[in-house]
């Protein structure tokens, strides 16, 4: 019986221990000096689940910024409810710049646009930088009856609507982006809204679907074994395949991904946004980080800072708009 | 013999680098007390870890987090059994016969078959997920959403064996489970659904939350009234380090297979997981028992349906992960997170690229399934103490676990609520006759009929006839329906058969 209640303390105890350091983010004093910033840990809230794209993203950046400036950094994960989770707790935090939120422009435009959020938090929010541009490509199984993205064209142009169109999503980037491309193409397909992206990508090699929508990320493992193949990608030049020509190259002008990165809380001090700014510039120069990013995950790194990125999301949100219209018709 | 070229890297990896071994150790036992504490997972082991593992070689990181993962799937058991509370949502099932079982004065028996049961599960998994992993990934991929959608319901007909004395009320239960599973946002069309203005339940009911106030609070809540009286330790049979040859006997060999077969199965399909798998095995293992009215009043084959299919479920869910990149469930979605931050690209190219990793991946699985039966056995009599400590101590640890467990899932207060809120409702449908079990199995089970039901019809635009070309599920779902109304057309007859009687 002691033996037993010293064990069940011990157990106690080690448990309370390594809660405390996921739990534990510091919260002891608010006022964030310019001069001395960062005093303490900076905490990145991923909306998403740990192991994911964007968790994988955040984990090598902040670990990229811990080892070229010396700061502590934690990555926190707040999944749930298209990300809306973890990105209002980000929104409510205080702007003293040490919570950081991860999420993609395209990503919140549409959510915001299709109701499931509701603030803009493009607008709400603090740009801070974006580092990869993850572009939305069209992809098959390797033994598809489609061996190009005219024959996709061509086969919905004969059979309106029949085309199983798989994607992640209701009223999200992907739906929204398919409907751009729908649009220009001027086809019409079933659009299938999966749940996560690996039941979508189940769903296609195994026949349940006739074609896969969404980022070059999802599928590069696939692609790169040959149990897939990129039809065409939505971006301004080719990325990271030379061979998988972009949708502009095919006649269909249409360039649509996620630009993945850091916002902050409304309000955050801009002396502080470009203190952090200016490291993750450094952390997109570094040629491991840039390796990592590509061979691994399938992301090409493009660094885009805070100015350029409203000029962005001005041009873009009118565009997400007009196409949230025309999936409504 | 790719994989075994593999296994003799993994082997070298493993004989060159012995403190891995030790790392493997720690892991498992630690995996187990995440598993074994209600309200902590190996979900949670897992993600609390990552971090930590980042330091260590790639090889070594993996098989830590393996380890976490076995150990936290077979621990649950232990509080399945003892406390008749899941410790992880892998042992749901296990409470159904484990739990009795304690009761009638077999602790002992219970978690040595549970304990056992495990380790075949995970062994048979783990022979193939060696040897027979591609082939076995290609078969899964012929599941499409009618598959889901007829595997989903075919676990919901297990209603029917655990609730044969009052059907309407397990019926209502179920109905009261799916219900809570549609809180949230609606996966399909994005709509919201329940929330009542909190934005904060626009990812539904966490999963952990709902359960643990289920099983764990209204336990506490029921068992508070009883507090006062004095209660009797039950004696203890003899403990062994393997169970005894008439116990496996009674547990019946196939029960093993099926749940071994079965786990292995449910476990490669993404987004099925532990329970799901159980709860078949369970199903079918009572199918095709001589003695199907036994099931639910602590009988032997059912706790090794459950444990053995659980763990099974774990090699299970590690074949599409290797094989294609694409995670089986929850905790190898964050493994698969684990093998990009050390600088692997998971997915096909692991098994001609990284050789290495996938042998130490191979016998990381393998031995975290051994040393967890070893220290599970070994540990056996400090468990069963568990059972003498005064609940007066026991209740507000489990409280506070439960609790902490809660908030660190999704890093939220709010989610502390939700516990409490579900541990009352549970309370009082307990007090009503209701029971806890089909609430568990409809809210597990909702989101895979659902959304799957949805995306099967809109794939076929709106035909529901087309469930008819899909001819594994007209398979699954002919299953369903005779287990359904099995129980009800044995009383028919037998009634026919007893009035033949007295008519002559």
């Amino acid at each position: 019986m002691k033996v037993f209640t010293k064990g069940l303390v011990l157990i106690l105890v080690l448990t309370m221990a390594m809660m405390s350091f996921a739990g534990c983010s510091g919260s002891e004093d608010q006022e964030g000096d310019e001069a001395t910033y960062p005093e303490r840990t900076i905490e990145f809230i991923v909306p998403y689940a740990a192991g994911g794209g964007t968790d994988v993203m955040a984990r090598a950046v902040a670990n990229k910024i811990t080892e070229l400036e010396g700061w502590t950094t934690v990555v926190t994960n707040i999944e749930g409810a298209s990300a809306s989770i973890g990105s209002m707790e980000a929104y409510n935090r205080d702007p003293d710049g040490y919570t950081v939120m991860v999420h993609a422009i395209e990503a919140m435009l549409a959510y915001y646009l299709g109701g499931v959020y509701e603030l803009d938090l493009t607008e709400e929010c603090e740009m801070l930088a974006t580092v990869v541009y993850d572009p939305n490509v069209v992809s098959v199984g390797a033994n598809s009856e489609f061996q190009s993205w005219e024959d996709v064209v061509e086969y919905s142009k004969a059979n309106p609507s029949e085309l199983a169109w798989a994607s992640v999503g209701s009223k999200s980037s992907n739906e929204q982006g398919s409907a751009e491309l729908w649009k220009v193409a001027d086809i019409d397909v079933n659009y299938i809204p999966y749940d996560s992206a690996s039941k979508s990508r189940t769903a296609v090699l195994g026949g349940h679907a006739d074609v896969l929508y969404g980022q070059l990320s999802e599928v590069k493992a696939l692609v790169d074994s040959g149990e897939m193949k990129i039809l065409a990608v939505s971006a301004q030049e080719r990325v990271l395949y030379d061979d998988v020509p972009t949708f502009a190259e095919l006649g269909y002008d249409v360039v649509n991904g996620l630009h993945r990165g850091f916002f902050m809380p409304p309000e955050t001090p801009a002396e502080i946004i470009e203190v952090l700014e200016s490291s993750i510039f450094d952390v997109c120069q570094d040629a491991s980080f840039i390796d990592n990013m590509e061979n691994n995950l399938g992301y090409a790194v493009q660094f885009v800072g805070a100015e350029d990125l409203v000029t962005f999301t001005n041009e873009r949100r009118p565009i997400q708009e007009e196409l949230w219209n025309i999936i409504q018709e | 013999m790719d994989s075994i070229q593999s296994l003799a890297v993994g082997f070298q990896y493993l004989v060159e680098n012995p403190q891995t071994i030790l790392f493997l150790i720690i892991a498992v036992f630690a995996g187990m007390v995440f598993g074994a504490i209600p309200g902590l997972t190996a979900a949670l082991g897992v993600t609390l870890m990552l971090p930590f593992t980042f330091a260590m070689p790639s090889q070594q990181g993996l098989a830590v987090l393996i380890g976490i993962y076995v150990g936290g799937i077979s621990g649950g058991l232990i509080s399945a059994m003892l406390l008749n509370i899941p410790g992880s949502p892998a042992s749901i099932v296990t409470t159904f016969d484990g739990a009795p079982m304690a009761r009638n004065g077999r602790p002992g028996d219970a978690l040595a078959l549970g304990v056992f049961g495990s380790l075949v599960g995970g062994l048979l998994s783990a022979v193939a997920l060696i040897v027979i992993s591609p082939q076995l990934a290609k078969v899964a991929l012929a599941f499409g959403p009618w598959e889901y959608f007829a595997m989903g319901l075919m676990g919901l007909s297990v209603v029917i064996s655990i609730c044969s004395k009052d059907l309407t009320k397990g019926f209502m239960s179920a109905i009261i489970g799916l219900l809570l599973a549609t809180v949230g946002i609606d996966p399909v069309s994005a709509a919201q659904r329940f929330t009542f203005g909190f934005w904060q339940l626009g990812a539904g009911m966490d999963i952990l939350a709902t359960l643990m106030g289920l099983f764990a609070i209204t336990e506490i809540l029921t068992q508070l009234r009883t507090i006062h009286l004095e209660y009797e330790t039950t004696q203890v049979e003899k403990l062994r380090f393997f169970p005894r040859a008439s116990l496996v006997k009674e547990s019946k060999l196939k029960t093993y297979l099926i749940g071994s077969a079965l786990g292995t199965f449910v476990g490669i399909l993404p987004g099925v997981g532990q329970s799901t798998a159980s709860l078949l095995s369970y199903n079918t293992a009572r199918q095709v028992s001589q003695n199907p009215e036994k099931f639910g009043t602590g009988c032997p084959e059912g706790v090794v349906a459950s444990e053995s299919a659980n763990n099974a479920c774990c090699g299970g869910a590690l074949i599409p992960m290797m094989t294609m990149g694409i995670p089986g469930d929850v905790v190898t979605a964050i493994l698969l997170g684990g093998l990009i931050v050390h600088g692997l690209q998971p997915g096909p190219l692991l098994f001609a690229n990284n050789q290495d990793i996938v042998g130490v991946i191979f016998i990381a699985y393998v031995l975290s399934n051994i040393l967890m039966y070893v220290m599970l056995m070994s540990l056996m009599r400090v468990f069963i103490k568990l059972l003498a400590v005064p609940l007066n101590f026991l209740f507000p640890l489990l409280l506070l676990m439960c609790v902490i467990g809660t908030i660190t899932v999704h890093n939220r207060l709010f989610d502390s609520w939700i516990l409490l809120f579900v541990g009352v409702i549970g309370y009082i449908l307990v007090n009503c006759g209701f029971s806890l079990p089909p609430i568990v199995l409809g809210f597990v089970l909702a989101p895979i009929i659902e959304s799957n039901f949805r995306i099967a019809l809109i794939t076929n635009k709106g035909s529901v006839a087309s469930v008819f070309d899909a001819k594994i599920a007209v398979g699954l779902l002919i299953f369903a329906v005779i287990m359904i109304i099995w129980p009800m057309l044995m009383k028919l007859i037998k009634r026919a058969i007893k009035k033949e009687v007295v008519a002559n």
